[in-house]
């Protein structure tokens, strides 16, 4: 009897340790996580002569909003950015999954006679590329991609690595399901449709985040093909804004003979500024995708 | 089975709609740019039908090396109602930063983009490769025909110096017009002005003649302020020299200050580890070095990385530091930055080189399809003052103010100030901006008529025979350079370890005999 009591105890007491050590850890480990990010936050706000006096601090000694006063001196423009980036990430995003699956739905099925070949052809792309002038040349000259929105999309879409990982996705769905729809009278189209998109939601999900964090992220295809200010996206925007920031307050433009008053320009907290503006959006994505994530560890376990 | 195809169906019924209208959007926007542009034509034609009857109208495209702007629609529309009436052309400007130029560039041209005009220069979307590769048109016909007042506006010896042979050509072309500024460089150094004067200092430091004067004049400041550093990087003289005087210097490096690749100008002599002058002066700058480190003028916490100096400068924690272009007007311009006023001191002659006049120029590529338009836009923006100034000021009143004929004041928020007037053509036309000396283009002109250029400018030395030496002897340098110039440690000592280390396998003397072997051949075949 005492020896159960205290044995219980004894556990009661270990778990209680384990509990607080684990706990312990990871709120340890959240605070490291969330650290910079408050840095982040509190630099965009920090008036910029604090930041040259006190360095980085996580929590501001007075708070200014100049920096963002400053990007959103002509909200226009920004929101027009805003506008471009979100048009240009959600469409690019599900026409490439949308491409994307059915290419490799089509290459994962063993019914395809020349998948092999096929996969081969894609396979190359990844190992040679024709350079950046004559893809430059193809997208401009012969596609006449640039200055339209579509140039911001297409050259990405098709991405043989993603492609690649959906099918072997698909593999995995056992034939067994596919031929069973099949006697029940289903064609490809549905078949694809219905159940191999559903049963793959976790990889689409995967994929669909690292195409969405890829077009919200690339300024590169907007600075190469995009002249007119009008269809400019907002990290290119942004980009073109630090730009200026860092050269109005480099030694530069004095030596070169201009006059530039400087003190009203943000530099340091402007930078951080724009890593809100560019990123917030992007954790709320996350977050959402998030439900897949953890969706797609448990998949397989419940099915055995 | 008919829900699934409806939904199919639906989506691309969606997506076609989706294209379609896009595309629409874009082909709208065709056409009302288009509509403008004939209406915007025709009336501009209406108005100089006398003057222009024989220049049809093209449209011409700029990409223009600038910092893009809010106004930039409102400047570029008034700018091309100037230059329709001048030269019947609509020109398409785009704004691009240091940045992205390269990368932007780059391929339009490698993709025979008809583009008007470009930036090129000696270090952004490169004059030398562009010329290679055939990018850029030889311009010296399109300049006598069209650009005769741009011509002359400009001494010849800077068009002697843009001109470059390619290879397969018999003769030097020029293939970029330099805008026109200040063609020479000039070091200097600056002293606080206040604390200068409040020790009484000014007259020590206009008289210095060399390094040792310096001494002095720091230790005053080391004495009596306690919170300013008199240095914050005891290099002053990049260089090496250690007159403090505006004589020319002696010595010329041809490769980073590698050592055996040091030049005796006068002589046309390699000068190397070996030689008795170049090594006293060193030592001696060493020692002093050593001596000021020793004495704490030098923040000490700030020599272990890569120190910048911007901070101290805006603090007022720095009394003197190096000027990397001491000219005319140097003064205000340092003083609007930080806020100090400063005296600056000229420590060098100042110097032209090929690199500073091909330092900011603009150029027709071989791909544009009306180069002699381009040629007259280039003509005018780089000798109409009305043109040039708006593109760099913007409006009067909306943008700046005049306070008299040449000088002016840029408002506060102002919506155009890419302040990017050294990449767009003459300088010496621009207004003065106040706070600037009046006649700061007078001093400028006189600075760069002063300026010498070294005899061998021109030759450009070819490391790739002892390419394994200088990677060997500037990792040795790396190690030791700024040991010596901040006086960390005995400089004896240092400098002998140094030169032990950079005489493995005779490394210096094999770079010292290549460079005077190709010294030797540039000579006999260009100095006569």
């Amino acid at each position: 009897m005492f020896l159960t009591n205290s044995k219980g105890s004894l556990e009661n007491r270990r778990n209680k340790i384990y509990k607080i050590l684990i706990n312990g850890f990871f709120i340890a480990f959240a605070v490291c996580c969330l650290i910079p990010m408050i840095t982040v936050i509190s630099i965009s706000i920090s008036p910029e002569d604090d930041i040259m006096k006190f360095g980085y601090q996580i929590f501001p000694k007075h708070i200014d909003f100049l920096s963002y006063k400053y990007i959103f001196a002509y909200p226009k423009q920004i929101l027009n950015a805003y506008g471009v980036t979100f048009f240009v990430t959600i469409g690019g995003t599900l026409l490439a999954l949308l491409i994307n699956s059915m290419a490799a739905y089509a290459l994962s099925r063993k019914q395809f006679e020349y998948r092999n070949p096929l996969a081969f052809i894609v396979f190359f792309t990844t190992m040679f590329s024709g350079g950046l002038i004559p893809w430059y040349i193809l997208i401009t000259n012969y596609l006449h991609l640039s200055n339209t929105i579509w140039v911001m999309i297409i050259p990405s879409l098709a991405s043989p690595w993603n492609m690649f990982l959906l099918r072997t996705n698909f593999k995995a769905i056992p034939d067994s399901i596919i031929e069973s729809a099949k006697i029940d009278g289903a064609n490809e189209m549905y078949i694809y449709y219905k159940l191999i998109l559903p049963l793959s939601k976790p990889a689409l999900a995967t994929i669909g985040l690292f195409f969405s964090l890829g077009f919200w992220n690339d300024w590169w295809l907007c600075l190469l093909f995009i002249d007119k200010s009008g269809l400019f996206n907002l990290q290119y925007i942004l980009y073109r804004m630090m730009a200026n920031i860092t050269y109005l307050t480099s030694q530069m433009p004095l030596n070169l003979g201009l006059v530039v008053d400087t003190s009203q320009i943000p530099n340091e907290s402007a930078r951080m500024a724009t890593v809100i503006l560019a990123a917030g959006p992007m954790l709320f994505v996350f977050t959402f995708f998030q439900k897949y994530f953890v969706q797609g560890l448990t998949v397989g376990s419940i099915k055995g | 089975m008919y829900k699934v195809k409806r939904t199919l169906l639906l989506i691309l019924c969606m997506a076609v709609m989706l294209t379609s209208l896009l595309t629409a959007c874009g082909g709208s926007e065709n056409a009302t740019n288009s509509a403008a542009a004939i209406s915007s034509s025709t009336s501009a034609e209406t108005s100089t039908v006398a003057q222009e009857t024989t220049l049809p109208e093209v449209k011409l495209t700029w990409y223009v090396l600038s910092n893009s702007q809010p106004d930039d629609a409102l400047v570029f529309a008034e700018a091309n109602k100037y230059i329709k009436d001048k030269i019947n052309a609509t020109v398409e400007f785009y704004p691009l930063n240091q940045g992205e130029y390269n990368d932007k560039i780059k391929v339009k041209l490698a993709g025979q983009e008809p583009i008007d005009l470009v930036f090129t220069s000696s270090w952004l979307n490169p004059y030398n490769d562009n010329i290679a590769k055939g990018a850029l048109l030889p311009i010296d016909e399109l300049l006598d025909q069209y650009g005769a007042e741009l011509k002359a506006s400009i001494p010849q010896k800077y068009w002697d110096m843009v001109k470059l042979k390619k290879i397969g050509d018999d003769k030097a072309k020029i293939y970029g017009v330099p805008n026109y500024q200040i063609e020479a460089s000039v070091n200097g150094l600056a002293f606080r002005k206040d604390l200068a004067e409040k020790y009484n200092l000014v007259d020590a430091i206009n008289n210095m003649k060399n390094y040792d004067d310096l001494t002095p004049i720091l230790n005053t400041i080391k004495e009596n302020e306690k919170s300013v550093f008199p240095l914050i990087d005891a290099n002053l003289t990049p260089e090496g020299k250690y007159d403090l005087t505006t004589e020319a210097y002696k010595y010329a490096s041809v490769a980073n200050g590698i050592a055996g690749a040091t030049i005796d100008i006068d002589t046309f002599k390699v000068a190397g580890l070996d030689d008795p002058t170049l090594n006293a002066t060193e030592l001696k700058l060493a020692q002093i070095r050593r001596d000021w480190y020793l004495k704490n003028y030098i923040d000490k916490n700030a020599i272990t990385g890569n120190v910048d100096l911007e901070p101290y400068k805006k603090q007022g924690k720095v009394f003197a530091y190096l000027l990397g272009a001491c000219k005319p007007g140097v003064e205000i311009e340092e003083k609007t930055k930080y806020g100090y006023d400063i005296i600056a001191k000229q420590t060098r002659a100042p110097m032209t080189s090929v690199g500073q006049v091909t330092a900011t120029m603009n150029a027709i590529p071989n791909s544009s399809k009306n180069p002699e338009r381009a040629m007259m836009l280039l003509n005018l923006v780089n000798t109409d003052k009305y043109l040039y100034n708006l593109l760099n000021f913007g409006i009067e009143k909306t943008h700046y103010t005049k306070i008299d004929e040449n000088t002016i004041e840029i408002l506060k928020d102002s919506k155009f100030n890419p302040s990017m007037a050294w990449a767009l053509g003459n300088q010496f036309n621009a207004f003065v901006q106040k706070g600037q000396p009046a006649d700061v283009w007078e001093l400028t002109k006189k600075l760069n008529e002063n300026a010498i250029s070294s005899p061998i400018e021109g030759f450009s030395f070819n490391s790739e025979p002892v390419k394994t030496e200088i990677a060997q002897m500037t990792t040795t340098g790396l190690k030791y350079d700024k040991i010596i110039l901040n006086g960390a440690a005995d400089p004896v000592k240092t400098i002998e370890k140094r030169n032990k280390e950079l005489s493995i396998n005779d490394n210096w003397k094999k770079v010292a005999a290549e460079v005077q072997k190709q010294l030797d051949e540039w000579k006999a075949a260009n100095v006569k």
